[in-house]
């Protein structure tokens, strides 16, 4: 019974003049997303290729240098282009996708792309995930506003109740019949994207088609109930496109909003008055007359059972660096771990709040499938900020056991720099992935379960 | 007759709660949209002053040396006055101004800092202007008053206007009217017109309490910014106008409507915004990195020959003297003013570039009166793009400024007096704004507005004459 409806409607709505329509500009606008989010896709990633090749030759090109000022001179770490950012490029707009890499400081990354555009860019970019997201919930409650109020208008409903039709096959068939369409439509952008994506994972991206049929068949249920609870077409309409405008734009807006002013950040100025408040107490590679300094010298003199800084078998003046480095090191990781707990209080507001719109969920989840979100920027920071001090320790490792005291002029082996390894990202594993994801997978299922649930207790009040 | 109309009206309005929650809900929306604004004002406010006065204890403390030493006493920290250290360590602060009709409209200043260290040890390619923010945060946008206007204010118009026609078509009334001896289509102009009046009204007054709330001073900017958002709730009126008069029904009408507010404020600007990129990519920052560093690499390879070649075209600076304690800096200096050459041909091409987006914008955002809007609406606050670019301008400049202004210092290996040091070059910026543009965009949408009347117009007279025959 529920395919013969089912049947029946898909027939309708195949046949009908407002689908072709509203398919026509839907496959439309994905065609062109697609085409371009590939295009420049495409380009940056071979400009991240050529700058990251160009940058470890220009470091290695240093020859034979000075271990310090191999380490002043510093290489930038470089976060790699995921693939499936070509449908979501999440996050990435606003966070940068290089870090210098440098001696003493920790930087952030750079070269925000977001401040290359105009203010246009605000509005959003038309990219696959932008579809996804915003335009393919507009066609689902466009199709299915009237699947139960078109019924009650035209007077039809009595008729089919009289035929042994309970209310609940009814609507399961007309939530397939408007769920079908969508699939199809969802798996053919799905499937151009797979075509044009280069190496990409397979589980990764069958988890993303996964994760916006489950938004769209929350989306379509609350279309059918809406369609179930009102007299005409007209007022079901309104009030889905009220749902949809308060689901993807005012809802993100507001919690944003809300969540800054509940956990605001620091802003540059005083994370950077903070961290040098800090370094002053400590070592600092460049100041030997510090109160640090001093005591360092004396604890090494007793340890190596000497009295002259000459008469130690390495330089003091890189030891003195490198405690310096590892100071710093320390403090540069409170503060950030102080700003990823602010992050945290962030996230979970944002989880909170997700009762109020499926939308956030499903973005969030997609951002994390896609590597665009804000976790696995954080992920590429912190790994960079090993590399660096990993670096500084090997470039600071040469200069002590190589060099005499006060020996500012030494030159290391070219051979050194070729010791500091290229940064490579490491990025997390399918399982690690959904891990990350985990909550706004929950959050989406509760979604899933509540509007379908909902939508049979409202059939009985058709 | 108009008197009966708007009597009719306001009883009409004043008795539909729908009327009434919906302008409660608008008020309550631009109060906490203001709210949201003021915050994010305070804080920016806030943070540049405490720069400004880090910048100002930085400055006494050098003059209070500069003092000491011109009475003739010695001062450990003499060297807090020589032209390097004026140079990098004391700097100057490059600052932007917040203008309070941004907390009407935070526009891009999410995005950014209002106030930049200069400092000569940066390369101008790579001063910093970027704020620390949640990248989320950033890519949801702030609940503002300009986002409440753009998109939510023609839906309520929407909501209001949808069936001003077919309502009286559907019940039959319609039929009715037509039997007085009054036009329909003045009649439905006047319904229009006065139904604007009241949501302008309502709009008005919650905006007023907002700005009272908040402390927006008043003034010519807050006087175009009314304006503006006058212009844009006409257009959505007119528009809606001419629907009514093509539409059939209702629920037709509505349907119509809402289709074109998501053509209009989502699709197309979105649109504009690929097609901006992909037309006038921006070159690759990465690559600028790269040359900066390379080019960093040849000059200090060849720091002699760098300094001979930027004597040869300073002749002036070459001093008599003997001291090379300065030599070091020297070089320091002429190359960064020889890289500063050698890449802006690359750095003229992300103006270009950039320049190129907007004239795009400019050109197609005529199709959208959203972008219309919240262009007139960032400028009129100082927070559209094209502030912030010629802010980052202002600052690239001033930055070469003070660097060649201390140049003859380092040369003619001398410290600064306590004179030399009060007549260092200020930074000043005030963020300018197009009167001329934002006029430009009024008249566009007040032009639209009343081409749609006019069609309208048109139409219902022909109809009346073939229904007439």
């Amino acid at each position: 019974m529920i395919l013969h409806i089912a049947k029946k409607e898909i027939k309708e709505t195949l046949r009908s003049g407002q689908f072709k329509w509203i398919l026509g500009i839907t496959v439309l606008l994905s065609l062109v997303a697609i085409f371009i989010s590939q295009e420049q896709w495409e380009s940056k990633s071979i400009q991240r290729e050529i700058s990251e090749d160009k940058e470890r030759e220009l470091w290695l090109a240093q020859g034979s240098v000075n271990p310090h000022n191999a380490g002043h001179y510093g290489t930038y770490a470089f976060k790699p282009q995921f693939p499936l950012s070509m449908i979501d490029p999440g996050v990435e707009k606003f966070t940068g996708i290089s870090i210098f890499l440098e001696s003493h400081n920790k930087n952030e990354a750079d070269n925000v792309a977001a401040t290359d555009q105009t203010g246009l860019s605000r509005f959003g970019d038309l990219t696959p995930e932008f579809v996804l997201l915003f335009i393919v919930p507009l066609m689902i409650m466009a199709l299915g506003h009237r699947a139960i109020t078109g019924e009650k208008e035209r007077g039809t409903i009595r008729i089919i109740q009289t035929q042994g039709v309970s209310n609940q096959q009814l609507i399961i068939g007309k939530w397939l019949a408007n769920y079908i369409p969508v699939v199809l439509i969802t798996s053919i952008i799905f499937l151009l994207a797979s075509i044009v994506i280069h190496k990409f994972d397979w589980t990764l991206l069958a988890t993303m088609w996964a994760v916006y049929l489950v938004y769209f068949a929350v989306i379509n249920s609350l279309t059918i109930i809406i369609s179930s609870l009102v007299k005409t077409s007209g007022t079901s309409l309104v009030i889905l496109l009220s749902i949809w405008i308060v689901n993807c734009l005012v809802v993100p807006k507001l919690v944003s909003s809300y969540t800054n002013q509940e956990y605001p950040y620091p802003t540059k100025q005083e994370l950077a008055a903070l961290i040098s408040e800090d370094k002053k107490e400590g070592i600092d590679g460049h100041a030997p007359w510090s109160d640090a300094s001093k005591k360092l010298e004396e604890e090494t003199l007793k340890a190596y059972n000497v009295n002259k800084l000459e008469e130690l078998p390495f330089n003091f003046d890189a030891l003195r660096m490198q405690k310096g480095e590892e100071h710093s090191a320390k403090i540069y990781a409170k503060h950030y771990d102080n700003l990823k707990a602010i992050n945290q209080n962030q996230t979970k507001v944002y989880q909170r709040l997700a009762f109020l719109s499926p939308f956030l969920p499903t973005r969030f989840t997609s951002m994390t499938l896609a590597g665009t979100d804000y976790n696995t920027h954080w992920n590429f920071a912190d790994q960079a900020e090993k590399h660096r001090v990993e670096m500084q320790r090997i470039l600071n490792g040469d200069f002590a056991e190589n060099s005499k005291l006060g020996d500012w002029g030494y030159q290391a082996e070219a051979s050194l720099l070729e010791e500091v390894p290229e940064f490579q990202f490491k990025g997390t594993g399918y399982k690690e992935t959904i891990y990350a994801a985990r909550t706004n997978l929950l959050i989406l299922s509760a979604w899933l379960l509540l509007s379908t649930g909902l939508m049979f207790f409202v059939s009985n009040r058709i | 007759m108009i008197k009966h109309n708007i009597r009719h009206e306001v009883r009409i309005l004043s008795r539909n709660h729908w009327f009434i929650i919906l302008t409660l809900v608008l008020t309550l929306m631009c109060l906490y949209a203001g709210h949201n604004g003021l915050r994010h004002f305070e804080r920016k406010q806030k943070d540049q002053d405490q720069a400004i006065q880090r910048q100002e204890k930085e400055e006494d403390n050098v003059r209070e040396i500069g003092l000491a030493l011109q009475r003739g006493e010695t001062h450990p920290q003499s060297y807090r006055l020589t032209p390097m250290t004026v140079a990098i360590r004391t700097g100057r602060l490059s600052a932007l101004p917040s203008n309070d009709l941004s907390i009407l409209s935070i526009g891009q200043s999410d995005l950014y800092r209002h106030q930049t260290e200069i400092s000569s040890s940066d390369n101008t390619a790579t001063i910093g202007f970027n704020e620390l923010r949640n990248p989320i945060e950033l890519l949801f946008g702030k609940f503002d008053v300009t986002f409440v206007i753009t998109y939510l204010i023609p839906l309520l118009v929407i909501a209001f206007t949808y069936n001003l026609y077919s309502s009286e078509l559907e019940s039959g009334r319609l039929k009715l009217i037509a039997s007085n001896p009054v036009r329909i289509r003045s009649l439905l102009l006047q319904r229009f017109s006065i139904r604007f009046f009241s949501l302008a009204l309502i709009l008005t007054v919650a905006l007023a309490i907002t700005i009272l709330v908040t402390g927006v001073v008043y003034n010519s900017r807050l006087l175009l910014f009314f304006i503006l958002t006058n212009a844009y709730l006409v257009f959505w009126f007119a528009l809606s106008f001419l629907v009514n008069l093509f539409g059939k029904s209702s629920g037709k009408n509505v349907v119509s409507l809402l289709s074109i507010w998501i053509l209009l404020v989502l699709i197309i600007p979105t649109a504009i915004n690929q097609t901006a990129n992909t037309l006038y990519p921006v070159p690759s920052r990465l690559l600028l990195l790269n040359e900066i560093r390379e080019t960093k690499k040849e000059l200090s390879k060849q720091q002699d020959k760098v300094l001979d070649e930027y004597l040869r075209n300073h002749p002036e600076l070459i001093s008599s003297k003997g001291d090379r304690s300065y030599e070091y800096w020297k070089g320091f200096f002429a190359s960064q003013e020889i890289m500063e050459k050698e890449l802006s041909p690359l750095t003229n091409e992300f103006h270009q570039k950039l320049n190129g987006q907007q004239k795009w914008v400019d050109n197609w955002g005529v199709l959208s009166p959203a972008i219309l809007f919240q262009y007139g609406a960032t400028q009129l606050a100082g927070t559209s793009s094209d502030n912030y670019n010629e802010f980052k301008k202002a600052t690239q400049s001033f930055s070469v400024e003070w660097r060649s202004h201390l140049m003859p210092f380092i040369f003619s290996n001398k410290s600064l007096t306590l004179e030399d040091f009060e007549n260092l070059p200020q930074f000043k910026y005030e963020s300018q704004f197009s009167q001329a543009a934002i006029s430009l965009n009024i008249g566009v949408l007040l032009l639209a507005s009343a081409l749609f009347v006019l069609i309208g117009q048109v139409m219902e007279r022909k109809r009346s004459i073939i229904n007439s025959k």
